[in-house]
């Protein structure tokens, strides 16, 4: 399996604050990578760099061996990375369907001037976007409520919607950012179900951070963990259960048992 | 399409066409023209202020460049109608790349304060660049259009072509809007970090949809000047850009049918306040502060609501179909 994602010295600073140092890792196509860390480790920082809402201060990112730092959050997109927020970014006023159809523009051609006209063309790939966007409320079971708007569903709904906008700009890899957050066990069974499926069906590499270790231990290829801007671990999920830099971050040097 | 929509279109086209009828004098001929000419404009202004949230004190001067442009051509040039009315669009064109491009950039009230300035530029230059725009007086002697070997001499033969155009900018704008694209800009407008994230780029469709309202304009202005068939800086005053944009806010900011609505009740309105003489301002800025407090959706938003609540009683959800710019808040 080759390097999808290659992150090499990334470095981000806030005023004085560094925000992540000097952190390098790779994540391989296909597998489902986990993010950890307390509070204020720069997790959701990561994402932002990796995203293009951030620049970097050093370091590059590197998609399939293309330099993506630098590049706007929608040329990201365009090139392959979508992601979730960890608070909900949907459009509340616009219906399910519609949340998903604006996901999928990315995908179209698109020139305004032929949209005004409604050009043979762009009849066919409205046409076309409809049935793709059909399949993916199918994929989520949004399909009956694809004429709410959007602030009117459950949470966890709302959850798997901005799921399902992320997935439908067909991307190679999805971040997720605490997909199972305010959510109880059911629900996050059901959340860790269809990033399975995600990952299995659709052969999308996904980048989570999570804080439900349940999730992470049982669902991650790879894991790694962040403290105060720096990557402290990395490895299978049975090696950072025991790793003792881990326990020390989470829960304090009391925990740490000593040889 | 279907039969009963074929219909309706057929009745709608069908009054359209006979309205001249209804219309007494010259006068109220040219108010109905002048509806027509408001009524572009006031999709222009909703495309920029109800659907992407600019607010924009600079249409009227989009307009004011269109007619100069139009006017200039006509008379120094001597080009043909259609051929100064081609140019106004382009005009407008280049104004919304040249304009849009640095303003488009600047969030809320700073904009606004760009497209203020921007009108203050211009009138400036129509003022004091006399061997162009005539100065203060303006340019005089504009022709009637002759498309075709078909002379439009009065305002009751103009009102054909005013309604075309008029007809075919609607058209332009309704695709626009009710296609896909019409979605992401309403979704650019409730959420840009959330468009982005998607792979819009939201800069340039901003941009695209400026450049659109300000072609709008501008072909509005090239129709405005034939029909008077004079141009002068004292024509476009900035009152004016408030006015389009009490049409757009009173019909609905961000609804499909807005500036249609809000352009007929903000000429008629205007016709009727005359009577009032010098109280007419008066009631206008309070009917302007009451309109924003009781009704900031506009006509269309009250009529949508309307909607809602009656399909909540038949399938008990909320399900409002067309959402303006208010709601966002």
């Amino acid at each position: 399996m080759s390097e999808q994602l290659q992150i090499r010295n990334l470095t981000k600073q806030f005023g004085g604050i560094d925000a992540l140092k000097d952190i390098s890792l790779e994540v391989e196509t296909k597998t489902i990578v986990s993010i950890i860390g307390p509070n204020g480790a720069g997790k959701t920082t990561l994402f932002n760099l990796v995203t293009g809402f951030y620049t970097p201060d050093h370091g590059s990112i590197l998609l399939d061996g293309r330099e993506i730092r630098g590049l706007a959050p929608h040329e990201v997109a365009r090139a392959g990375i979508t992601r979730t927020f960890q608070n909900i970014r949907l459009f509340p006023w616009m219906t399910v369907q519609d949340n998903i159809i604006v996901a999928r523009q990315l995908k179209c051609s698109g020139g305004l001037l032929k949209v005004c006209i409604r050009t043979p063309l762009i009849k066919r790939e409205e046409k076309e976007t409809l049935e793709k966007v059909g399949e993916i409320m199918a994929f989520f079971q949004l399909r009956e409520k694809r004429n709410y708007q959007a602030k009117n569903l459950p949470y966890g709904e709302q959850r798997k919607l901005e799921m399902a906008r992320a997935l439908a700009a067909e991307p190679k890899i999805l971040l997720l950012d605490e997909p199972t957050a305010g959510m109880n066990p059911a629900e996050s069974k059901e959340c860790v179900e269809i990033i399975y499926q995600i990952n299995e069906t659709l052969n999308i590499t996904i980048m989570l951070i999570e804080h439900n270790m349940n999730v992470v231990m049982g669902i991650s290829d790879k894991i790694f963990v962040l403290d105060h801007g720096m990557k402290i671990a990395e490895g299978h999920p049975e090696e950072i259960q025991n790793n003792q830099d881990v326990i020390k971050a989470y829960l304090g040097e009391n925990y740490v048992t000593h040889a | 399409m279907s039969i009963s929509r074929f219909l309706k279109y057929l009745a709608v086209i069908g009054i359209l066409l006979v309205l001249p009828l209804v219309t007494r004098n010259p006068y109220g001929q040219h108010i109905l023209n002048m509806i027509f000419i408001y009524t572009i404009l006031a999709m222009s202004v909703n495309l920029v202020f109800g659907y992407t949230g600019g607010l924009t004190f600079g249409h009227v001067t989009v307009y004011a460049i269109g007619a100069y442009i139009s006017a200039l051509a006509s008379t120094k040039l001597g080009f043909s109608y259609l051929t100064s009315f081609i140019l106004s669009g382009l005009g407008g064109f280049l104004v919304g790349i040249f304009i849009g491009y640095p303003t488009l950039k600047l969030a809320g009230a700073y904009f606004a304060m760009a497209t203020i300035a921007f009108d203050r530029i211009m009138q400036t230059i129509f003022i004091n660049w006399e061997s162009v725009t005539g100065g203060p007086s303006g340019i005089t002697g504009i022709p009637y259009p002759v498309l075709g070997g078909v002379s439009l001499k009065t305002e009751g033969q103009y009102y054909y072509l005013i309604l075309l155009v008029t007809l075919i900018v609607f058209f332009l704008y309704r695709n626009l809007i009710r296609s896909h694209i019409g979605k992401t800009i309403m979704a650019m407008r409730d959420n840009p970090v959330a468009a982005e994230a998607m792979g819009i780029n939201v800069a340039r469709l901003r941009l695209s949809v400026f450049t659109i309202s300000t072609i709008f304009a501008s072909l509005a202005g090239s129709l405005y000047a034939h029909m008077v068939k004079y141009v002068a800086p004292g024509a476009f005053p900035l009152e004016e850009s408030v006015a389009l944009l009490v049409m757009v806010v009173l019909g609905g900011p961000g609804f499909l049918m807005g500036p249609i609505y809000g352009s007929i009740i903000v000429v008629f309105a205007n016709e009727y306040l005359q009577y009032l003489e010098s109280f007419n301002m008066l009631v206008y800025g309070f009917a302007i502060l009451l309109l924003l407090i009781f009704l900031p959706s506009g006509i269309t938003g009250m009529l949508e609501r309307f909607k809602s609540r009656l399909s909540r009683k038949k399938e008990g959800i909320d399900y409002i179909r067309e959402v303006g710019i208010e709601e966002m808040r």
